[in-house]
């Protein structure tokens, strides 16, 4: 009894962090949700992959704004560019590397350049890309390449006022 | 007064003159707009000029070394290079990242066998006055008139058994009939050129 209680538990917490580090597909209805859900909040979207050098760069910085403002209202979604093998092995376990224990995405969109005129319909299309909305769901600022935390906390702060 | 006269006369000048010299943008080009021209000495001695490419139309193509979204393409770009080639189209790779160096781009272009120049690219003087972003991005030029007539992608998945919009093969089948191109510009994922 004893060791099918011990299994049941370590079943239980296996589920719970795999499910806690969720890699989702993203289309139109899944970002217009995530928008919807987040409502009243900042948003920031980064599009990223792991064979992309600036993207893997920055990455830690977008982390470390995650964990400063998580309990404000302010919300961080990851979107991995990733495709093929490389979705599946390493997408995962950079997030894991980089303490991303909270849902993340990767593009489904049937087209690309659908997702890419989604977010704004003057970005050419290249990455990393870091697209920040206020409170009601505007878009504010459109990064396009490497930034600094110091360029993504500046542009999140005024907005979170 | 005559000396205001004149100051403002010759500020009028130059405000014009710098006009003119801004046609050479460093901003980019919308499809439609006067590209000018531009020398590339290759890292084999050959120059290349965008006026004299002897084509009718040259496509030019910002490539990469490593960007997975480019890798998939080889054969793809071989096979317009075969069907355009013939006529008058000339296909031109330009490499302008800073963190792919000259042996490397001709090693690649030999491992992959591109069957056109791929020109590098120093200091991204061609990608930044063409305005490219990414690769691969294509610009294409009619020569005649020296107008940016495609701008875009190469297609609209970088899985070829998943291609529904062959968009540049499309463009350059209208441009050799002589018609408008029809979609002439699109956009794709691609990864940042790296810039000096």
């Amino acid at each position: 009894m004893k060791k099918y209680i011990i299994l049941l538990l370590i079943l239980f917490i296996f589920s719970s962090i795999s499910q806690a580090q969720e890699l989702l597909p993203a289309n139109k209805n899944v970002l217009d949700s995530i928008k919807s859900a987040n409502k009243g909040k900042v948003i920031l979207f980064n599009f990223w992959a792991t064979w992309c050098k600036p993207c893997v760069e920055e990455f830690p910085d977008l982390v470390k704004l995650n964990e400063k403002y998580k309990d404000s209202t302010f919300k961080i979604v990851f979107v991995s560019l990733d495709f093929g093998k490389a979705l599946g092995e390493n997408t995962k376990a950079f997030l894991k590397k980089h303490d991303v224990d909270y849902t993340s995405y990767f593009n489904n969109f049937a087209k690309d350049e659908d997702l890419i005129n989604y977010m704004d319909k003057n970005w050419e299309g290249s990455i990393p890309a870091t697209f920040i909305f206020d409170k009601a769901g505007v878009l504010k600022k459109s990064f396009i390449g490497k930034q600094k935390y110091d360029d993504f906390k500046k542009v999140v702060i005024k907005y979170l006022k | 007064m005559k000396l205001i006269k004149s100051l403002l006369t010759i500020a009028i000048v130059f405000a014009l003159t710098i006009n003119s010299f801004s046609n050479d943008k460093t901003d980019g080009y919308k499809v439609g707009d006067k590209v000018s021209d531009f020398t590339i000495t290759n890292y084999d001695g050959a120059t290349y000029t965008l006026s004299n490419s002897g084509a009718k139309a040259t496509v030019i193509i910002f490539m990469s070394t490593e960007c997975p979204f480019v890798q998939p393409y080889t054969d793809r770009l071989l096979g317009l290079n075969k069907q355009f080639g013939s006529n008058g189209i000339a296909i031109w790779g330009i490499n302008s990242n800073k963190t792919e160096p000259t042996d490397e781009v001709i090693n690649h272009a030999k491992d992959r066998g591109y069957t056109f120049p791929i020109l590098k690219d120093d200091n991204n003087v061609v990608a930044d006055m063409l305005g490219a972003a990414r690769t691969p991005e294509v610009f294409v030029i009619d020569n005649n008139s020296m107008t940016l007539i495609y701008h875009g992608r190469i297609d609209d998945n970088k899985e070829a058994d998943k291609v529904t919009s062959n968009d540049l093969q499309n463009a350059l089948n209208d441009f050799i009939a002589g018609n408008a191109i029809t979609t002439n510009q699109t956009k794709a994922f691609g990864c940042s050129i790296k810039k000096n």
